[in-house]
């Protein structure tokens, strides 16, 4: 038996059904009365303090994890290293004044610069940089793989210092770059039991132009100008936020409403849709990563050189470049990318030559091939495609593989696990490239970092004389060879130039490509 | 003694209590196997892509990698016994602090879906029954249905972009407004706000819940709707409530007093398993306004391969749920004195 809903009272059944239609309406004008704050939509134009949108997890402050992006998004302006490079690929002085290699490549010594504080007011000294790169190397973990060859530091005077090696090793200065100088002091004492890896999650001990402001989490951070840094600057934004917003579309929204002053995750869709809007700028940053394709040179069907020369002609990089890329960035012409000054000269865009890849692709039969890719990059999603159908066209099956981090990283433990053919983002942080040229070409490194098991004993030697010579015109000469080499060995197709759409507020200056992070350095960034 | 009933409640939570420890210890099991089998090598994820081999195997060495599975899982579950859920491959951090700094983003974003879930639902669930079949019935049905087959991420997207962008109702994402900034002391930001006798900033953090909120609770609000509706047009067909109205019981009371009572047992049990559940499936609103909670932490960590902190989120996760579901049977222990004999007994 049912009960007749018409006799509950008018008033019962209005009651019972106003419950909901309240609790809606008090959701949207509870929000809608602050419309003048998040989701006011005036933007902040001329604002000191900006917020940055950034993709993907934040971690730790600490500067072992510098080798992350994010992490070195934020360390790149509360710490500094003792040498840098300028936007003309000079190493320039940034803790140290002077810096000068041993002509036996054994030792680099060190003038500190007079007038840097700590953020607490504490004057840098020699035995700073001494506990942070012992600290680095006892860790054995992120940025310490910058720090290979790495003996002691001799602490001469509290202004210098000399750094020895346990071998010669020219390339070793470059990676100081990415090393940065931590309060020795302030880190000792709050060291714990994890030589302060737990502490430096959250806090800092630089001596760059911001300093943390203890509100680090997950999901970001802020930080305050130091008014106190050497080279103070009144332009700097007074704060940073750095809010983590994982899709693209929010972070376009949260820019176009006002409530983000930059935004580097966007993708080149959402970054084109940015274009037209009033107070936003949209920079395409040009890096110095370089979009590959790996072959494995030493197992299966592309040990064959001809077949990776097959392979390399038979990509469509002038389709994807329009296609894909929307024309952003460049074809590749070369082993490293344009933003190296020490390359070969004239070197020629990556070009499809079908008739000569299908003659050099006969020699396959119908074997078929494997292409690993990181199926998270959209770009690298449709660039595996586009290569699976030009490939098609030629009578050459690939297989799509998704890779993951971890699985990536394990397949490089053996040649015999290399996949045939990997699409990579790849970065050389320092435009000497000698570190990564090692990391990358050199038969000792198969196993760790060489990601094409490639073995020339011609490039070998020529890196290992590179590794001596503390002249870095003469060493550009050696890399010049390497690079040649490596392209007429087809280790790699070299696809496009790594470029990074990033939205920003229109009176910000600074949205610039700069090696000490990427796709950009806040350190630049300046207001007006 | 056999009917002393303190001595029965306390075998009955002791009982319960034991199968909780037995329910994570599995669950840990299942989960420490299911991350060993992701393809990857978690030592050179720890060390970082241009590590030498020597790095590798140093700290392959030092976070016990080296050793057969076995032993890493009893080593995991010694350390646990001591509140220790070890030490995560890519912060290289306590897992606990990690979670810490995630868990109660999540929490206070869940507790308001289950908040909107059950003041909403009950008065529309209530509203259907009462006029089964009927014009109202159909449209809500209708709109439960839709709103239950929308995609969630999508629908975030959907009223993101309409609501927050368009119309400027809510915020578009995040926790707090650019002009607001509180301390962090329990990582609530509402309660973080008013522990900072801040309530402007506690009110500016709940509005920047809302929306995420009702998203997440639309799919769990559409299975609440249809399983209370069932249960009250049953109750409702039941007799004595003919004779309840034939002696002049007035119809609220009637439903507030003999309906709804008797039709929400099981909805509570489904609530119960539903706080569980949204805590996993906040993931995908997180990522689309902007939050960072348990789920992000845990994807993260799956992609990594990295074995402590799966097993520290999956476990903070299980106990929720296990939690949450001791909770719900010692409510319906107090609401129902049939189910409190047949089990105490």
């Amino acid at each position: 038996m049912n009960i007749n809903p018409r006799h509950f009272k008018p008033s019962t059944r209005m009651a019972i059904l106003t419950v909901p239609l309240l609790a809606s309406m008090l959701t949207a004008c509870t929000a809608g009365g602050s419309s003048g704050g998040s989701a006011g939509g005036a933007a902040s134009g001329g604002s000191s303090s900006i917020v940055v949108a950034f993709k993907h997890e934040f971690n730790t402050m600490d500067p072992l994890r510098s080798d992350y992006a994010q992490t070195n998004m934020v360390d790149n302006i509360l710490y500094e290293p003792l040498i840098k490079f300028d936007d003309k690929n000079n190493m320039v002085g940034a803790l140290a004044t002077e810096f000068k290699a041993a002509p036996d490549a054994k030792s680099v010594s060190f003038t500190l610069r007079d007038n840097v504080t700590f953020h607490d007011g504490t004057p840098l000294t020699g035995k700073d940089v001494k506990f942070s790169l012992d600290r680095y190397v006892r860790l054995g973990q992120g940025i310490a793989s910058q720090l290979q060859g790495y003996a002691s530091t001799t602490v001469v005077d509290d202004k210098h210092v000399v750094v020895n090696l346990k071998e010669p090793n020219a390339f070793f200065i470059n990676g100081l770059a990415n090393v940065y100088i931590l309060e020795a002091d302030l880190v000792s004492k709050n060291a714990g039991t994890d030589d302060a890896q737990g502490w430096l999650q959250s806090h800092e001990a630089g001596s760059g132009p911001y300093q943390g402001t203890g509100t680090s989490s997950a999901d970001g951070t802020t930080v305050a100008r130091y008014d106190k840094y050497w080279g103070f600057d009144e332009k700097r934004p007074t704060q940073m936020v750095f809010r983590r917003i994982d899709e693209s579309a929010t972070e376009r929204d949260e820019l176009k409403a006002g409530n983000v002053d930059v935004a580097f995750g966007v993708s080149a869709v959402d970054a084109a849709a940015l274009k037209d809007q009033q107070n936003i700028d949209v920079a395409f940053l040009k890096t110095s990563g370089q979009t590959q394709l790996f072959f494995n040179t030493s197992t299966g069907a592309t040990a064959n050189p001809q077949i990776r020369e097959g392979l390399k002609l038979a990509f469509d990089y002038a389709g994807g470049f329009q296609k894909i890329l929307n024309g952003n960035g460049s074809v590749s012409s070369g082993t490293v990318s344009d933003a190296f000054t020490c390359r070969p000269e004239n070197s020629a865009p990556s070009a499809q030559d079908k008739d000569k890849a299908k003659q050099l692709l006969a020699g396959l039969g119908s074997q078929a091939l494997e292409l690993r890719y990181q199926s998270v990059d959209s770009v690298q999603t449709q660039l595996a495609t586009l290569f699976q159908s030009n490939l098609k066209d030629l009578g050459v099956t690939v297989n799509l593989v998704p890779i993951a981090y971890p699985d990536y990283l394990k397949t490089l433990s053996s040649p015999s696990t290399i996949p045939s053919m990997m699409l990579l983002n790849d970065y050389i942080l320092t435009p000497d490239p000698g570190a990564s040229l090692d990391k990358l070409y050199n038969s000792k490194n198969i196993g760790s970092t060489n990601k094409g098991a490639y073995s020339n004993p011609k490039v070998d030697a020529l890196l290992a004389q590179a590794r001596t010579i503390s002249d870095a015109a003469k060493r550009c000469e050696l890399y010049k060879q390497v690079e040649t080499q490596v392209a007429a060995d087809s280790v790699s197709a070299n696809l496009y130039q790594v470029t990074f759409p990033v939205g920003y507020r229109k009176d910000l200056k600074g949205v610039v490509f700069d090696w000490s992070a990427t796709p950009m350095s806040f350190f630049n960034v300046r207001v007006g | 003694m056999a009917n002393n009933p303190k001595r029965q409640t306390a075998v009955f939570l002791l009982r319960k209590a034991a199968s909780s420890f037995v329910t994570l210890v599995g669950l840990s099991a299942f989960v420490f196997m299911m991350v060993k089998l992701i393809p990857g090598d978690e030592a050179r994820v720890a060390a970082g892509e241009n590590a030498s081999p020597e790095q590798v195997e140093a700290i392959r060495h030092s976070l016990g990698f080296d050793q057969p599975l076995p032993v890493q899982f009893v080593a995991f579950i010694g350390r646990l016994m001591h509140g220790d859920l070890g030490t995560s491959i890519t912060t290289h951090v306590s897992v606990t602090q990690g979670i810490q700094q995630v868990l109660p983003q999540t929490i206070e974003l869940v507790l308001l879906a289950v908040i909107i879930v059950v003041t909403v639902v009950t008065p529309l669930a209530t509203v259907s029954a009462l006029h089964r079949d009927g014009r109202t019935d159909f449209t809500v049905k209708l709109l439960v249905i839709v709103s239950a087959g929308l995609p969630t991420f999508w629908l975030a997207l959907l009223l993101q972009y309409g609501l927050g962008t368009k119309a400027q109702l809510f915020p578009i994402s995040g926790r707090l407004s650019r002009s607001m900034n509180v301390p962090t002391k329990t990582g609530s930001v509402v309660l973080d706000s008013l522990l900072a006798g801040n309530p402007l900033a506690a009110w500016d953090g709940l509005q920047h819940l809302i929306l995420p909120a009702v998203v997440l609770a639309l799919p769990f609000g559409a299975q609440l709707y249809r399983m209370l509706r069932a249960e009250l047009i049953q109750v409702l067909a039941r007799e004595h409530l003919t004779v309840a109205r034939a002696k002049g019981v007035p119809q609220r009371q009637l439903v507030m007093q003999h309906v709804l009572p008797n039709a929400i047992g099981p909805s509570i049990t489904l609530v119960g398993i539903q706080f569980g559940a949204m805590v996993g499936a906040a993931v995908l609103v997180e990522s689309v306004f902007g939050l960072v909670g348990i789920g992000s932490y845990l994807t993260n960590a799956v992609s990594q391969k990295d074995t402590f902190a799966v097993l520290g989120g999956v476990l903070v996760i299980g106990t929720l749920v296990v939690v949450s579901n001791f909770v719900v049977d010692v409510l319906q222990l107090i609401r129902d004195p049939r189910l409190r004999a047949g089990q105490l007994s």
